[in-house]
C-alpha cells in the first residue's frame, strides 16, 4: 500500500510538473522537469533483472470524481536554459563503462572528462573550447549543495565530483553556458548538477579486480521501506597504478536521508566523508620517450622523486522543502565544507631559484601545494505558483539568494625532491572569502509558445588576504604592501533565453548569459576585481522526434572570458592571464530507436585563443582539441532464460576522438582515438560485469604540453631545453566485478 | 508520416510564418558561425608570441661570481617581469654580466633578434664588489644566454652548452 502511495503520488508529481507548472511542456525527456521523488531509471545497469512487470493497479485507477488535493514534492526543474540544458539519466550515464564520477560527464553533449593520473586530483573537464583543469571553470553542485572551491590554490573553482560514488548518481543535469541566473562562482563555461538516489531498492554489495592490482568494494544500503531518496554507501578503492610511482587509494561514503514532515514539506539531509592519495609518476619528455631513454610510464631519477597528491572533504547539508499552492515551492539548503588538499609535483625538473634567499637555486623543482578551507553556506529560493496575468501570458517568479564564508589556509613551497625539506617558500596566506549572491528569475511564456526565462544577477565578493609572506617576497608591479589586503566587488550579470517551439519537434533558442569566476588570492590587489566576466552567446535548434526515439541539437556558441587560468608549469600549477575568447559549434543526438537500444553522439569544433597583453598578439589555448567526438552505444534487454529466470544482458561501447590540439601555435598534438567497452550479465539477485577501458591500448598522453624544461637521467642541475612534455593517460585496464543484490 | 505537425502544408499563414522563422535561425546559426573567422587577421605579425600566456610579475635574482663562473647557471622570469638582478663578484678579477640576444627568423621584414635592454647588463664588477641591474624581460621567449664579457672569461657571444655560460628562461 506504502508503494502503491508513492507511486500514485509520483505520478501525480509528474503530472502537475508537466500541467501546473504551465511552463514546463517539452516532451524532450532530458528537460523535463522530474521530482526527485519520482521514480527513476535503475541504478543496475541490468534493471531488475526481472521481466517488465504489468502495470500497477493502484496507479492505473481512474481519478476519483472527488477532487483530491494534489501535493508537490520534490525538486522541479525550471525550464530549459539554453540548448545545452541536459538532463543526462542514468541508462545514458552508463552506456559505457566509466570509472569516476566525474568521467561520468562525458556522457553529456561536448564534454570530455579525462582520467586524472591520481586518485585525489579532480578530473580535467573539456567543453566548448574549455580545458577545464581540474574542473575549474564549470559550477558543480550535488542536489543543491555546492562542491567547487572559488579560491582553490590549484585553480578558482577547483571541482572533484570523485567523493560522490557512481552507483547512487540518479542523473546528471548538465547546464552549458553561464544562461541561468542560479549559476554562481565558477559557471564560465557551464554547470553540472548531480542528483543522487538509488531507484533500486534493497541492498547492494559489489567487488572489482582487475589491471594493475586495483581492487574496489562499494557497498549500498537503500531499504525498500525507506523514503526513495534515502541511501546509505561506502567505496573504496586501491591499485598499485598503471607504471612507476602511481599506487593510490581513494574510501568514500556518502548518506542521504529524507523525510517527510508533513503533507507539504520534506527534508532531505546528505552527509559525505571522502579521502583519496596517491603517488604521481610526473612528466616524461616526449624526446627522451622517443629515444628510448625513458618509458611514457617510468619516472625520471632525482628530482621527479617526492610526487604525490592527498585530498579529503567532509560535507553535511541539509534541504527543506515547502510545497505550496500552485507548484509554488520554497527551498532552505544549509551547508558545511571542510576540505584538505596537498599536492606535491614537478614540471620542470631544477630551473627555479629561490625568492626567499635568491642565492639558492636548483634543489628541484617539487612545488607543494597545500589548501584547506572550512566553510558554510546557505542557499535560499522561492519559487512562485503560475500566474497568469492574462490568458495570453504565464509567468513563474523565483528569487533566490546564496551565501557562502570561508576560511583557507593555501601554501606553495618548494621542496627538495629526496627530502621534502622546504628550501622556498612562494605563498602562504590566510584568506577569508564571502559570497552574497542574489537572483531573479522569470520564466514567462507568451501565447503558449514563446518562452523568455532568465533574469539578473549579482554577487558580492568580499576577500580578505593575510599575506604572511609579504616581507619575505619581492612585490609584483603595481600592488600596494600591507600583509593584509581587502579587495571587495559586486559581479553582475543578466541571462536570458528565448525558445519559439515552431513546432513541438522543431525549438530554435538563442541564449546569452554573464558570468564569473573568482580570482586567485595571490593576484588580488586594492581596487582591483576580485572576480574574471564571463560573457557567452549561443543560438541553435532542438529537434525532437516524438516518443522519444530521437533528440538533436545543434547551437553555435561564443564565449569571452575576462581573465584566464592557464598551466604554467615552472611555477608548479595555474596562473591567470589576460582575456580569452572561444568559438564554435556543438552538435549531439540522442536516439532511442528500440526500447532496448541507445545511441548518443557528439560533435564540437571549437576554436580557443587568447588575446594576451601584449597588443596584437592573439594565439591558440594550448592543449584544447578542435574537434572532440563522442558517441556511446549500449543495448540491454533479456538475452536468454536460466533455470527459469530470464539472464538479463548488457553491452557498451564508447568512442572518444580528439583531435586539433594546438600544444603551440606550431606544434600540434596526435590524434587519439579512446574505445571503453563493457558487458554484464544479471540472473536475479548475481551479477558478473567485465569492463574494459582504452581497449585499443592506445599509447598517449593524458595531457600535453611545451615548456623549458631539464629533465635528465643524470644526477644535478642540466642545462635546460624547449620540449614536448607528456603526462601518460592509462594504458588498456581491464576490470572484472561481481554484484550482489538483497 | 515522421514530422505530423503541419510543415508540408502549403499556403496557410502558419507555415508561412514557420518557414520564415525556420530561415531566420538558420541564418542565425549560420551567422554565428561565420563569426568563427580567422581573428588573425588583426595580429600584429611582428608581435611576439607568448606560449604559456602568462606575462608579467616580479622576479629577484642575487648572482656569485667566483673563479669558477656564476653561482647560478639557469635563472627563468616570465615574458615582461621586472626582474632585480645583483651580482656579487667573488673573484680576483673583474667580472660582468652581459645576456645575449636570440634569433627571431621572420621573412616578413620583422626584427630578427631580441635582445634584453641595455640595463640588464652589469660592467665589469670589481673583486669583493656587487652591483645590482633592474630591468624588465623582453616579450619574446625563449632561452638567452648569459655571462661575464670580460676578457678570460666569454667575451663573445655564447654557444649553447659553451663554458661559463648560463641559460636565462624566458617563458
Amino acid at each position: 500500500m506504502h508503494n502503491a502511495r508513492r507511486r500514485s503520488a509520483a505520478l501525480l508529481t509528474t503530472l502537475a510538473l508537466a500541467l501546473g507548472a504551465g511552463t514546463a511542456t517539452s516532451k524532450d525527456e532530458q528537460d523535463v522537469p522530474r521530482a526527485s521523488s519520482a521514480p527513476q531509471d535503475e541504478a543496475s545497469p541490468l534493471r531488475d533483472g526481472k521481466e517488465p512487470a504489468s502495470p500497477d493497479p493502484a496507479a492505473a485507477q481512474p481519478p476519483s470524481a472527488v477532487p483530491a488535493e494534489i501535493v508537490v514534492r520534490g525538486t522541479g526543474w525550471p525550464s530549459p536554459r539554453g540548448l545545452g540544458d541536459i538532463r543526462v539519466q542514468r541508462d545514458q550515464l552508463e552506456a559505457s563503462p566509466r570509472q569516476q564520477t566525474s568521467e561520468m560527464l562525458s556522457a553529456a553533449p561536448g564534454f570530455f572528462v579525462d582520467h586524472e593520473d591520481g586518485e585525489g586530483l579532480a578530473n580535467d573537464v573539456y567543453l566548448r573550447g574549455f580545458d577545464l583543469e581540474h574542473g575549474s571553470g564549470i559550477e558543480m553542485r550535488m542536489g543543491s549543495l555546492p562542491i567547487n572551491i572559488p579560491l582553490h590554490i590549484q585553480g578558482q573553482g577547483y571541482a572533484d565530483a570523485n567523493f560522490i560514488i557512481p552507483e547512487v548518481v540518479r542523473s546528471i543535469r548538465v547546464l552549458e553556458g553561464p544562461f541561468d541566473p542560479r549559476q554562481g562562482d565558477a559557471a564560465i563555461v557551464g554547470s553540472a548538477y548531480f542528483d543522487l538516489g538509488v531507484a533500486r531498492r534493497g541492498y547492494r554489495l559489489g567487488t572489482s579486480y582487475g589491471s594493475f592490482n586495483q581492487i574496489r568494494v562499494v557497498g549500498i544500503a537503500a531499504p525498500a521501506e525507506a523514503d526513495p531518496d534515502t541511501f546509505a554507501a561506502f567505496s573504496a578503492r586501491k591499485t598499485d597504478g598503471f607504471g612507476t610511482n602511481r599506487a593510490g587509494f581513494s574510501a568514500s561514503t556518502n548518506a542521504q536521508y529524507a523525510v517527510d514532515l508533513g503533507p507539504r514539506d520534506r527534508l532531505r539531509t546528505f552527509a559525505t566523508a571522502y579521502v583519496a592519495q596517491s603517488d604521481l609518476a610526473g612528466v616524461v619528455r616526449q624526446d627522451d620517450v622517443d629515444a628510448g631513454r625513458i618509458g611514457l610510464y617510468d619516472r625520471y631519477p632525482y628530482f621527479a622523486e617526492g610526487q604525490s597528491v592527498r585530498s579529503s572533504r567532509i560535507i553535511l547539508g541539509s534541504t527543506f522543502e515547502h510545497a505550496g499552492p500552485r507548484s509554488a515551492r520554497f527551498e532552505l539548503t544549509p551547508w558545511f565544507m571542510w576540505t584538505d588538499f596537498r599536492s606535491r609535483r614537478n614540471f620542470a625538473g631544477a630551473l627555479e631559484t629561490a625568492q626567499i634567499d635568491p642565492r639558492i637555486s636548483a634543489r628541484g623543482d617539487l612545488f607543494e601545494t597545500t589548501n584547506r578551507e572550512a566553510a558554510v553556506g546557505l542557499v535560499s529560493r522561492l519559487r512562485s505558483g503560475t500566474l497568469r496575468p492574462s490568458d495570453a501570458i504565464e509567468v513563474v517568479t523565483e528569487p533566490g539568494i546564496y551565501v557562502r564564508a570561508a576560511h583557507t589556509d593555501q601554501t606553495k613551497s618548494l621542496l627538495a625532491p629526496s627530502t621534502l625539506m622546504a628550501w622556498d617558500r612562494r605563498i602562504d596566506a590566510g584568506i577569508f572569502s564571502f559570497d552574497l549572491g542574489a537572483y531573479f528569475d522569470v520564466d514567462a511564456r507568451f501565447f503558449r509558445r514563446l518562452r523568455i526565462s532568465g533574469g539578473p544577477r549579482a554577487d558580492l565578493l568580499f576577500i580578505a588576504v593575510n599575506d604572511r609572506l609579504v616581507n619575505d617576497l619581492p612585490p609584483l608591479p603595481g600592488a600596494s604592501p600591507g600583509a593584509r589586503r581587502n579587495v571587495a566587488g559586486v559581479a553582475p550579470g543578466f541571462r536570458v533565453t528565448v525558445e519559439y517551439p515552431i513546432a513541438t519537434w522543431f525549438v530554435p533558442a538563442v541564449s546569452f548569459g554573464q558570468g564569473f569566476r573568482s580570482l586567485a588570492a595571490e593576484w588580488l590587489t586594492p581596487g582591483s576585481k576580485p572576480y574574471s566576466e564571463v560573457l557567452s552567446v549561443e543560438a541553435g535548434v532542438r529537434w525532437l522526434i516524438p516518443d522519444e526515439r530521437l533528440t538533436a541539437r545543434m547551437s553555435a556558441f561564443e564565449t569571452r572570458v575576462g581573465k584566464e587560468l592557464v598551466f604554467e608549469a615552472t611555477s608548479g600549477g595555474l596562473e591567470t592571464q589576460s582575456r580569452s575568447v572561444r568559438r564554435g559549434i556543438v552538435a549531439s543526438a540522442l536516439a532511442k530507436p528500440v526500447e532496448w537500444l541507445l545511441a548518443s553522439t557528439s560533435v564540437s569544433w571549437t576554436r580557443a585563443e587568447y588575446a594576451t597583453r601584449v597588443p596584437g598578439v592573439s594565439h591558440y589555448v594550448p592543449n584544447i582539441p578542435a574537434v572532440l567526438l563522442r558517441a556511446d552505444v549500449t543495448a540491454r534487454g533479456r538475452v536468454a532464460r536460466l533455470a527459469g529466470s530470464p539472464l538479463m544482458g548488457r553491452v557498451g561501447v564508447g568512442y572518444t576522438l580528439l583531435a586539433g590540439r594546438h600544444l603551440t601555435d606550431t606544434v600540434m598534438g596526435p590524434t587519439y582515438h579512446v574505445v571503453h567497452a563493457g558487458v554484464a550479465v544479471r540472473r536475479e539477485a548475481v551479477e558478473i560485469s567485465i569492463d574494459a577501458y582504452n581497449l585499443l591500448d592506445s599509447r598517449g598522453a593524458d595531457d600535453e604540453q611545451v615548456y623549458v624544461s631539464n629533465w635528465s637521467l643524470l644526477p644535478g642541475q642540466q642545462p635546460a631545453s624547449m620540449g614536448t612534455h607528456l603526462t601518460a593517460a592509462p594504458p588498456r585496464t581491464l576490470l572484472a566485478s561481481l554484484g550482489l543484490y538483497f | 508520416m515522421l514530422f505530423p505537425l503541419g510543415f508540408g502544408r502549403k499556403n496557410s499563414v502558419r507555415g508561412k510564418f514557420q518557414r520564415r522563422a525556420c530561415v531566420a535561425v538558420v541564418l542565425a546559426v549560420v551567422g554565428l558561425a561565420a563569426g568563427c573567422g580567422d581573428p588573425d587577421d588583426d595580429d600584429d605579425p611582428c608581435a611576439p608570441d607568448d606560449a604559456d600566456g602568462v606575462i608579467g610579475g616580479a622576479t629577484t635574482f642575487d648572482l656569485t661570481f667566483d673563479g669558477n663562473g656564476f653561482s647560478q647557471m639557469i635563472l627563468t622570469a616570465q615574458n615582461s617581469a621586472r626582474v632585480t638582478l645583483t651580482l656579487r663578484n667573488d673573484g680576483t678579477t673583474p667580472h660582468s654580466f652581459v645576456i645575449d640576444c636570440i634569433p627571431t627568423p621572420n621573412t616578413n621584414g620583422c626584427p630578427t633578434t631580441s635582445c634584453f635592454p641595455a640595463e640588464s647588463s652589469i660592467p665589469p664588477v670589481m673583486s669583493r664588489a656587487s652591483a645590482t641591474a633592474i630591468f624588465e624581460v623582453p616579450r619574446a621567449e625563449g632561452i638567452y644566454y648569459f655571462h661575464s664579457d670580460v676578457a678570460g672569461d666569454t667575451p663573445g657571444p655564447c654557444m649553447a652548452g659553451a663554458a661559463g655560460c648560463g641559460q636565462f628562461i624566458v617563458k
